[in-house]
Order: structure tokens, then C-alpha cells, then sequence
């Protein structure tokens, strides 16, 4: 018995594919990583060791990083903390300095900015409304602002060497902290009454203590410290500006935008000017309308107007201050230099960019000046655009051609939100064969004619690429200048399929409104689009961006397609894209999007195709109308309204309403047929999470111990409701715990298969649901560790309906066996691996906080792992139960290459059933392929051909051979 | 627990349904749920009234129509329209089973009513023109949340116990050669070593039609 046990475990383990570790030579060949910052909030040119060779960049993604400036890689990157405690609040540069303040004034941290190592932290007590500023005075003195106290820092070793606190703290919110001269300033804030000025000197002493009516103030006020030491703050209510000179102001004087000659608008800000001593500022009142303001003792001049600018900066070199300013052409950028003493502009330094319209208006210019051999001046400047690009231009224009964007930064994929990887379509005598049978109405000569012509051109190909072999490869220059040009940096082979459906095109749907086309091959952008009027849905703090396949690649010639459909920025309603994912081309709807004229409430796919092969979208309203996009699918919701069910989940209410579609007056609308309660007063609905549509099950069910079958409750419409709540405990301790509680829906009816809740639990909750099983995590308070649980629905030994599944008459009560384990990890999100046909056992990739990507088998997370095993549950193949999950280094299917700030991973079938691709987005994007079941469809590298045919021809001719001699001996006996 | 139970030891619910087509159907009470306790599983219905006539030809009409017949169960203290979960089945369901539904209530673990479903023993469609049952053959099933998986530690605490002391008694009383005491271990790898090497060749020999 004891053998028999130890036989079959070792059996079982054997058969667990648990390790899938890479060959070092292997590195980067099926996989690709890519590493961004996000939006870039803050860039210097880095002044230390390094001047000029790399900008110092820190963003709202909580990163702060170096990129080399004469190709845009990274040097290093530094993830902060996720969440509230680790937001950039300030990052200041000067000389050999790099300091931040994160956390809502929390961490002060030195680094080195040629290394990026921290030099120093100090941790301070934090700012209870947020607000936090940092500044340098002079050379041995940091000085930073919290909400109430000020303190000192050596700048050398982070020492602390005085700190004050500040007056009316409970009060007054402290915004700013300015220095001029040997003073500090800091000031506060009351809305509707005053502006608090508090002067305090480089020894920490507070000097005075005054307050400057400002009953004008309110939330949407802005406010800004020039240099100079005057405090300006923008009213929206009447589009003025107040100025206030710190030093020795005793009240604001008002100017209105009017009178300065400027267009008020909607969208006014201000953006300071650090690197002249002079009290300037700019003025934006549009993308693309700009002016530089100049603050006096009398209240504000217009300095200089700069219409259709979009982005300026001032500069000195040598007591000489300059003024640079880009303007957007169809096509280029235009870049006008002035002096900023006489204002006339400096044709030297004048010069035109190639720039492409898909990055929207640039925004922001940060620029480096230097003296040449020839004592010319020139300059090199970085790009920051409303598509959260990041450009460089080093070159300056030659010889009358315009300057080229020597490398981009496309820090929108750091904001992924939908993902779908697409086949891409067969080469083009492939597709000819597919030509002649799409058509049917071609009679016998004209198909033998297009076949013979098939034929030809296959030859003709054939021949090109024996010629070509001859000829040896062609080289490939990679011109980083003709990349900028072309806008894409493939010059390698056309989009075609392989052999075995490995590469594809990935679609990815950015919160940052652009949508991009990349290569799986090797992660370069194929297209791209942008759209600054495209929002994301927005609800409980999860941005949604919905991505949908309405035609694939194999419906040659009909082109595929995909549509995106968002919110329109302005107005909330809908916004549509719809376009060819292989070349980008937009397909029915213009190139710039399409805005309905109605919210989306709810979204979803016809069941069936048109004449065309092309899946509809239904979009429903806010008076539960239903309108199918494109048009013409219209025909098909005719015919098929009567299977066409939709529900909406209320997170304010805690209802979820069940809708069937019913024709009403020529349109079509949404019927409310059921109703479940979730009890808002207790929880809030957190996630709906469906099952992948068209998911392949190969397995009906599944086969016991005793050769009898468990049939698996497959029900496509089924869906996981999670709340989230608190519940008082009623014990003697007493105290609020979090509960969370899991809900399995069937989408057509209403009927309520499962649900149950867990105690004591919080969440983020993330859920896996596919095929007949749905895996979840939450955190056990009680336990004080992150939990896995499984669910798996049986129907039982017998099939309700073994060829279809109706909702209204399967079994209502399915068998739920369940089970949980420990997750020694903690994990950001997890996903499961999908394959072409479902055959391939599952794997379940988890993204671990750590920056590793987990694959663990599905087996491992099966409720039917028995405690004791048993000859029969050997039999069948479980893992004897082991509460925690095992983590192995081998398991890691991203080894050394580290991902952070992981929002989600995209799985997809390729071609080969064994393997299935995976993206991980997030900050970083990291693509990999994994094979649940090792290899089995594929022949191994080192496999031994001619071994093999060797022993073939060894077999046939002792065939022949035997067969021969059998003869003679026939024939000798048969003369006996 | 409190819970589970109700004042005066049961509790009664108003199931109304209506046999409307359109935005707006208008319910009509269909009976009574009764109660004892959540936790059993088991609640009683009591029908008000059989089908009326009319009632009938409006079923007949919904199950010519394709249409629904909706159920209703009231929530909470019904101050406002809100509070009402709602279900339906196909109307002809009703009539192919002979007017006999079996009706699930979902209860949270306080006690609240969250979902209903209805369940027919067919849903198929049959003609219904000379039906005439009136009487409803309702039968009433109640589910609350149950209590979620948690890892179970402490069985397996136990069981390794188990074995541990399994294994110390064993331990003294071995005094046999050491192939005698771990033929079992070494047995099986040897096994296993010579199939999966045979295994790996079978499985290249098969895959060879394919071949790369």
C-alpha cells in the first residue's frame, strides 16, 4: 500500500509540468520587455557628471528616472510606492542635487543621479491635506513644507537642523514655499477669506506672521510662486489674475485677462519660469495659445503674446535670456527663438521639426543650451506631448530639411486598458487560393484561369526567393533617422502568418486616448492613433476602455476589424473608433473617431454574423434604447432580438437588472425582465467578471476514479458578482471587519447558481472565470494572509443537454465543489492561459508584487485535491491536498526581468494548441508565450531527423530483403 | 443565531406575477411564501386563487406571443417601487408543464431577500389551445449564502502528525539492509526514468507527421 502510494504521487508529480524554465540562449527570444515611466510631470536636463547626456524625468506613476538622451533608454528607473504614500509631490534638480518629496510630504529622498541610488531618506510626518513643497536655499540648506511645520535639512547627509512650526495649521492649508533672499516664505490659504504669509529665516526662526485679505479665493482658484517672490493666482470666476509681491505686499492687485488684450477661456493655467531671475510667467488660455506674463510692482504686463503656441520655455546662457517657442504646422513643428531684452527673434536658432499629428499638441519643452567649436550657439530640447509622448530633437536643421525627432518615448503604454492580439492575415498567393473559393459565382473557365494564375505568380515567387537566397541577405539599415520620418521602425518582413500562428498584431487601448498597433515579435509599434476627446468609463476607481473584435482575420477578403468604444471627454457620450487592426486603416467611422449623441449604458456583441462575417455591437442608452453599430447590422438584431439578453450592474443602488431586447415602433428596446438586490446598505458591487466569449472547452466533463464521468456545468452566460462590505462584529471584542461576498449569476435569468461570502476578508479581489471553474484571492484578516479560492460547477453523472445549453432549462442547483489554499505572495492581478482548441491543461499566471510573473498549474487549484489520497483519487490523478501553494524560482516565467505596477495580463491561443501567448501591462510591458502542457505538437530542436530515417530505410530494405529470402524458401520447400 | 430565525417564528412573503406583455405589467398577487427558517431550505407556498379564465387566455396569448410571465417578490419595507426583485420564464413553460413552476428565493445571511428564479419542467413550447388546467402545483426552494472555502490547516497539521508517528514507529523496529528497507523508493524512479525516456520518443515518433 505504501508503495503504491509513493508510486503514484511520484507519478503524479511527474506529470505536473511545474517546471518551464528557459535556456540562457533562449533569453529574449520568444519574449520581449519593455520598461516605461508614465506621464512625465517633471524633466531636467541632468547637470551633473553626466550634463547633456541624459534628462532626469519623474512622473505621476511614481517614477523617477534617468533616460540617455541620444537614444531614449533608460539609465535607471525607480518605482516608488504604490498608492497615496509614494506620489511625486516635488522632484527638484540643481547641480549635483536630486531631491524628492513623496508621500503627501512624507520622504524626503536624495539620489544620485548618475546611479540612481538613494544617497539619504528622512521621513517626516506626512501632510494631512497632501500638500507638500520642497526648496533649496543656498548650498547647505533644503527646506521643506508640510502641513504644519517647516523643516531644515543638510542637503549632504539629510541631517535635520531645525524645524518650525507653523501657525493656525488647523486652519490655514500651507500650498507654497517660496525662498528669496535669506528668507523663507510660506503661504497659506483660507478659501473665502485671506491669503497667510509667514516669513521664517535659515535658522528656523519665524519672523512674522501676516495675513492679506483674499475673500475671492475658492477650490478652483490657482495659485503659483514666481521667481521674484510674487504670488499670482488665476480666478476662473471672473478670468483674473491677483498678484501679491511677497517681500513686502499688503494687498493683491487685480488685473483681468480682458485687459491684458488675452481670450479667457475655459482651460487657463499657468506654468511658472525657473531659470531666469526675472518675475515672469506663462499664460495658456489654449493647447495652442500661450503668453508670457511679466509681473511688476503695479500688477501684470503682457510681456509678449505667443498665439498658436503650444509650448514655451525660457532659457539663459551667459546673462542672455531666451525665449523658445514651438508652434504646430500640419506636419512639423515650427520653433521661433526671441531675445527676451529686445524681443526680436533669433534667426539662427530658428527651425522647423518633422512631427507627426498622432502626438497632439506638444506641451511642454525642456531645453538645453550649449556653445559650439564656432562658438555658435545650439540647443537640443526634449518634447513632451498630450499623448504623454516623450520626443528628443538633437540635431538642429541642415541644409534647409527640417529637423528629425531622434527617438520618441511612447509613455501612453504604460497606461494599457483593453488588449486583443489578432491573427494576421496569409500571404498573398495564400490568399488567392482563398479568392477562388470565396466566390461562387465564377464559371469553370474563369476559376481554371485564376487557378492557372495562381499558380504562375506561386512559381514566380518561388523563384524570387531562390534568386534571393542566392544573392545572400539583403542588409537592413537602421536608420534612426528614417524611423523618424516614416513614424514606424519596422523595416523587417510584412505582416504575414507563420507557419504556426505564433506572431500577431496586439491591439492595445490606452487610458491616455491613443490606441496602438504592435508587433508580437518583437513589441514595435506597427500604427498608432490618437484621440484627445477619448475618456475612459469611469467607475469605482476602475478605468474601462472596451475593445471588440467584430471580424477576424479569417474571413478573407473581408477585411478584420476592431472598435473601440470609450466616452467622448466633453460631453460623456459615447465615443467610437472602429479600424482594420492589421493596417490601422479606419473602417466606418471617420479617422478621428465618431461621438454618438447618446451615454453608453451598457455594451455588448451580437450573437450572430451578417452576410459579411462582421459581430455587431449593441449599445444601449440611458432610456434603454439599443443601437447596433455599424448600421447595417441592424438586419441581424431583426432576426435575432429574440436571444439578445444584456444586464447592468448598479454600483449606487445594488441592483443588477436583467434586460431582454423587444421591437418597439422600428427600434429596438430593453426590456428590464429580472431583478437581484444586492443590498447596497451592506456592500458594494466591486466586480462583474464574465467568461471569455467563444471560449473553447474541449472536455465536456471529467473522468473519476471509477471511470465514471462528472459533467461540468459549462454555462456561457454565467457571471461573478463580488461585493464588498463591513459588517459590525457581534462578539464581546466587537469591532468592524471587512466581508466579502461572491455571487454566481446567470445572465439570462437572473437565477442566483452560488453565492457565498467570506468573513473577515478584504479585498483587491481579483477573479479568473473560465470554463466550469472560478478562482478568486482576497486577503484573511483574521489570518493575516492572502488566500486562493477555487469554485468548480458540476451538472453531476448525468447531462442535462449534451449538444446545447439553454439557460432556462439547465440544471438550476449545479454541485459546487470548493476549496481554498494559501498564496504565500502576494499578487497584483492573475490570469489564465487560453489555447486554440481547449485540449491543453490550464495554467494559472499570477503577477506577483515582487516583479515576477507565477505559472502555476490549474491542478494545483482543484477542489477536488483530496487530504488523505486514496486509491481511487490516485486513480484519478489529483494532488494530494497541501494547504499552501508551492512557489518555485522555475515557475517564474519572466526570470530576472522584473515588471512592476502590474494592471493585468492578456493571454491568447496561437496556432499550436500547446502554447498560449501572454502579455503582462502595466507600467512595464512584458510578452512571453507559455506552454501549460510542455510541447507536445512540436518536434524538439535537437530531434533526431536523421536517426529516424535512418532506421526507416534500415526497416524497409530488411523488408524487402526478408521478403526475398521468404520467397526462395517458399519456392525450395515447394520442390521438396 | 438571531439571524436565522423571525419574530413570531415565521415570516411571510407576497409573491405577485402577471401575465402582461409590454414596458409597464401590472402584478397580481399569485400567493403566499411562508417560512419557518432560512437555514431550512424548505418554505411553503400558498396559492390565492386558481387561474381565471381571463388570466388563462392571457397566458395563452403570451405563450403564442413567445412571450414572459414574470414573477415579483417584494423586498425590504416596499416603500418605494425599487424594492421589488423580479424573474420570468418563457410563458409556454408554464403551460407545457402544466402550470407547475418551482420557485427559488436567494436570502443574504442577514436574512434579506436578494434574488428569485423561477424554474418550469420544460421549457419547450407546445400548443396550448385546448389547455385548461387552472389550478398552480407551485413548490418553493430558499437558498442563503453559504460560508466561503477556507484553507484547511488544521486536518493537515494532523494528518502529517499522523504519519510522523507512523514513521517513529516504524523506525524502531527496522533493522533490515538497505535495499530491503528502500526497494520501494528506488523501484518506481527506475520505472519512471525508463518510461518517460521511452515516453519522450513516443511521443516524437508521433508527432512526426507534423513535422517542422
Amino acid at each position: 500500500m505504501m508503495t503504491g502510494n509513493i508510486l503514484l504521487l511520484l507519478g503524479v508529480l511527474q506529470t505536473l509540468p511545474i517546471s518551464q524554465a528557459l535556456y540562457e540562449d533562449q533569453i529574449g527570444k520568444f519574449d520581449w520587455h519593455q520598461q516605461y515611466v508614465g506621464k512625465i510631470t517633471d524633466m531636467f536636463w541632468d547637470q551633473s557628471f553626466n550634463a547633456g547626456k541624459r534628462v532626469l524625468v519623474s512622473s505621476e506613476r511614481h517614477v523617477l528616472a534617468s533616460v540617455h538622451s541620444h537614444n531614449g533608454s533608460l539609465a535607471w528607473r525607480k518605482v516608488l510606492e504604490d498608492g497615496p504614500r509614494g506620489r511625486i509631490d516635488k522632484t527638484l534638480h540643481s547641480g549635483n542635487l536630486l531631491v524628492t518629496l513623496t508621500g503627501g510630504g512624507r520622504f524626503v529622498r536624495k539620489w544620485n543621479a548618475g546611479s540612481g541610488l538613494a544617497d539619504w531618506e528622512v521621513s517626516l510626518p506626512g501632510s494631512k491635506s497632501g500638500r507638500a513643497d520642497l526648496v533649496q536655499c543656498g548650498r547647505d540648506l533644503l527646506a521643506v513644507m508640510i502641513q504644519d511645520a517647516v523643516y531644515g535639512l543638510d542637503p549632504r547627509s539629510g541631517r535635520q537642523k531645525w524645524s518650525v512650526a507653523l501657525p493656525q495649521s488647523n486652519q490655514v492649508v500651507y500650498t507654497h514655499l517660496f525662498t528669496s533672499g535669506t528668507n523663507l516664505f510660506v503661504i497659506g490659504q483660507s478659501l473665502g477669506q485671506q491669503v497667510t504669509r509667514v516669513t521664517v529665516d535659515m535658522e528656523g526662526v519665524v519672523r512674522s506672521t501676516e495675513s492679506v485679505k483674499a475673500p475671492w479665493l475658492s477650490e478652483s482658484t490657482q495659485c503659483e510662486v514666481t521667481n521674484g517672490g510674487v504670488l499670482i493666482c488665476y480666478r476662473s470666476e471672473d478670468q483674473s489674475l491677483q498678484t501679491l509681491t511677497l517681500t513686502d505686499g499688503q494687498v493683491f492687485k487685480s488685473t483681468s485677462l480682458q485687459i491684458l488684450g488675452l481670450e479667457p477661456s475655459e482651460e487657463v493655467s499657468m506654468e511658472t519660469v525657473r531659470k531666469v531671475e526675472e518675475p515672469l510667467i506663462f499664460l495658456r488660455t489654449a493647447k495652442n495659445h500661450m503668453a508670457l506674463l511679466e509681473l511688476t510692482n503695479d500688477g501684470v504686463k503682457l510681456k509678449k503674446d505667443l498665439p498658436s503656441i503650444c509650448a514655451a520655455q525660457v532659457v539663459s546662457l551667459d546673462d542672455k535670456s531666451m525665449l523658445f517657442t514651438l508652434e504646430r504646422i500640419p506636419g512639423e513643428l515650427k520653433m521661433k527663438v526671441y531675445d527676451l531684452e529686445t524681443g526680436s527673434e533669433m534667426a539662427d536658432l530658428y527651425q522647423t521639426i518633422t512631427y507627426l499629428p498622432q502626438h497632439g499638441y506638444p506641451q511642454r519643452i525642456e531645453v538645453l543650451m550649449f556653445k559650439k567649436r564656432d562658438l555658435r550657439l545650439g540647443c537640443r530640447f526634449a518634447i513632451l506631448s498630450e499623448d504623454y509622448s516623450m520626443q528628443m530633437v538633437l540635431k538642429a536643421e541642415r541644409d534647409g530639411s527640417p529637423g528629425k525627432i531622434a527617438w520618441r518615448r511612447e509613455e501612453a503604454l504604460a497606461y494599457v486598458l483593453s488588449v486583443e492580439m489578432i491573427d494576421l492575415p496569409v500571404s498573398e498567393n495564400q490568399a488567392k487560393y482563398e479568392d477562388e473559393f470565396g466566390s461562387h459565382k465564377d464559371d469553370i473557365a474563369t476559376m481554371f484561369m485564376k487557378r492557372f494564375k495562381t499558380q504562375i505568380s506561386q512559381l514566380k515567387t518561388y523563384i524570387q526567393q531562390q534568386l534571393q537566397k542566392l544573392q545572400g541577405h539583403r542588409h537592413h539599415h537602421h536608420d534612426t533617422e528614417a524611423m523618424a520620418e516614416s513614424g514606424s521602425d519596422d523595416d523587417d518582413e510584412d505582416l504575414t502568418r507563420d507557419e504556426f500562428n505564433l506572431n500577431k498584431l496586439i491591439v492595445l487601448v490606452t487610458g491616455a486616448g491613443k490606441v496602438f498597433g504592435v508587433r508580437s515579435t518583437n513589441g514595435h509599434i506597427e500604427w498608432e492613433h490618437f484621440f484627445p476627446e477619448l475618456a475612459p468609463f469611469d467607475g469605482n476607481n476602475q478605468q474601462k476602455l472596451l475593445l471588440f473584435v467584430q471580424r477576424t482575420t479569417a474571413h478573407f477578403p473581408n477585411p478584420p476589424q476592431c472598435t473601440v468604444v470609450g466616452k467622448h471627454k466633453g460631453t460623456g457620450n459615447g465615443f467610437l473608433f472602429s479600424f482594420n487592426p492589421i493596417s490601422g486603416e479606419p473602417v466606418d467611422t471617420p479617422p478621428t473617431g465618431q461621438v454618438l449623441n447618446y451615454r453608453i449604458t451598457q455594451t455588448s456583441m451580437l450573437g450572430e454574423l451578417d452576410d459579411h462575417f462582421l459581430r455587431g455591437i449593441l449599445l444601449m442608452d440611458p432610456d434603454n434604447q439599443i443601437h447596433v453599430f455599424p448600421g447595417k447590422c441592424l438586419s441581424v438584431l431583426k432576426k435575432t432580438f429574440g436571444s439578445q439578453y444584456m444586464f447592468v450592474a448598479d454600483r449606487e443602488t445594488g441592483f443588477i437588472k436583467g434586460y431582454r431586447t423587444v421591437p418597439n415602433q422600428g427600434k429596438f428596446l430593453m426590456e428590464n425582465v429580472w431583478t437581484v438586490n444586492l443590498q447596497k446598505k451592506q456592500q458594494t458591487i466591486t466586480q462583474v467578471v464574465g467568461k471569455r466569449p467563444l471560449e473553447q472547452v474541449h472536455s465536456q466533463g471529467r473522468v473519476l476514479g471509477d471511470r465514471s464521468v462528472l459533467y461540468r456545468y459549462l454555462n456561457p452566460n454565467l457571471v461573478v458578482v463580488v461585493t464588498e462590505g463591513e459588517f459590525i462584529e457581534q462578539s464581546q471584542r466587537g469591532g468592524v471587519f471587512n466581508t466579502i461576498n461572491l455571487y454566481l449569476l446567470d445572465s439570462v435569468t437572473g437565477h442566483m447558481v452560488f453565492h457565498c461570502s467570506h468573513k473577515r476578508a478584504k479585498g483587491p479581489i481579483t477573479v479568473v472565470h473560465s470554463e466550469n471553474w472560478v478562482v478568486y484571492n482576497y486577503f484573511n484578516q483574521k489570518s493575516r494572509r492572502l488566500e486562493m479560492a477555487v469554485l468548480e460547477l458540476y451538472e453531476g453523472k448525468e447531462q442535462s443537454n449534451s449538444t446545447a445549453f439553454s439557460s432556462f432549462s439547465s440544471p438550476r442547483q449545479p454541485l459546487v465543489l470548493r476549496q481554498s489554499y494559501i498564496m504565500p505572495l502576494f499578487i497584483s492581478t492573475m490570469a489564465t492561459t487560453v489555447t486554440e482548441k481547449g485540449i491543453t491543461s490550464k495554467q494559472i499566471i499570477f503577477a506577483l508584487k515582487l516583479g515576477g510573473l507565477l505559472a502555476l498549474p490549474k491542478a494545483l487549484l482543484d477542489p477536488r485535491r483530496p487530504l488523505v489520497p486514496t486509491q481511487e483519487t490516485m486513480e484519478e490523478g489529483t494532488i494530494p491536498y497541501i494547504p499552501e501553494l508551492p512557489v518555485n524560482a522555475e515557475a517564474i516565467i519572466n526570470y530576472n526581468q522584473s515588471l512592476y505596477n502590474v494592471q493585468g495580463i492578456h493571454t491568447s491561443p496561437a496556432g499550436l494548441e500547446s502554447t498560449s501567448l501572454v502579455l503582462s501591462y502595466g507600467l512595464d510591458l512584458y510578452f512571453t508565450r507559455v506552454q501549460p502542457s510542455k510541447m507536445f505538437d512540436v518536434l524538439k530542436e535537437d530531434f533526431d531527423y536523421f536517426f529516424i530515417s535512418a532506421v526507416l530505410l534500415g526497416m524497409f530494405v530488411v523488408t524487402i530483403a526478408t521478403q526475398k529470402l521468404s520467397a526462395r524458401r517458399a519456392l525450395s520447400r515447394a520442390w521438396k | 443565531m438571531a439571524d436565522d430565525e423571525f419574530e413570531g417564528g415565521s415570516r411571510t412573503l407576497v409573491l405577485e406575477h402577471s401575465f402582461d406583455s409590454g414596458l409597464n405589467p401590472s402584478f397580481t398577487k399569485k400567493g403566499m411564501v411562508v417560512l419557518k427558517s432560512v437555514k431550512g431550505n424548505r418554505a411553503f407556498f400558498s396559492s390565492v386563487a386558481p387561474l381565471t379564465s381571463d388570466e388563462l387566455e392571457k397566458l395563452k396569448m403570451l405563450a403564442k406571443k413567445n412571450d414572459i410571465y414574470r414573477l415579483r417578490l417584494q423586498t425590504g419595507s416596499g416603500s418605494s417601487g425599487e424594492d421589488y426583485v423580479t424573474t420570468y420564464t418563457p410563458a409556454c413553460g408554464i403551460m407545457s408543464s402544466n402550470l407547475s413552476d418551482h420557485v427559488w428565493i436567494q436570502f443574504d445571511q442577514t436574512g434579506e431577500v436578494m434574488g428569485i428564479s423561477l424554474e418550469t419542467a420544460t421549457s419547450q413550447c407546445v400548443n396550448g389551445d385546448n389547455f385548461s388546467i387552472q389550478d398552480w402545483n407551485t413548490s418553493v426552494e430558499v437558498t442563503q449564502t453559504l460560508l466561503g472555502p477556507s484553507p484547511d490547516t488544521q486536518s493537515y497539521i494532523e494528518k502529517l502528525k499522523r504519519e510522523e508517528q507512523e514513521r517513529a514507529k516504524g523506525q524502531t523496529e527496522d533493522k533490515r539492509s538497505f535495499l530491503a528497507k528502500y526497494w520501494m523508493y528506488i523501484v518506481p524512479v527506475v520505472l519512471i526514468m525508463m518510461l518517460s525516456g521511452g515516453g519522450d520518443q513516443q511521443g516524437g515518433g508521433g508527432g512526426g507527421g507534423g513535422g517542422q
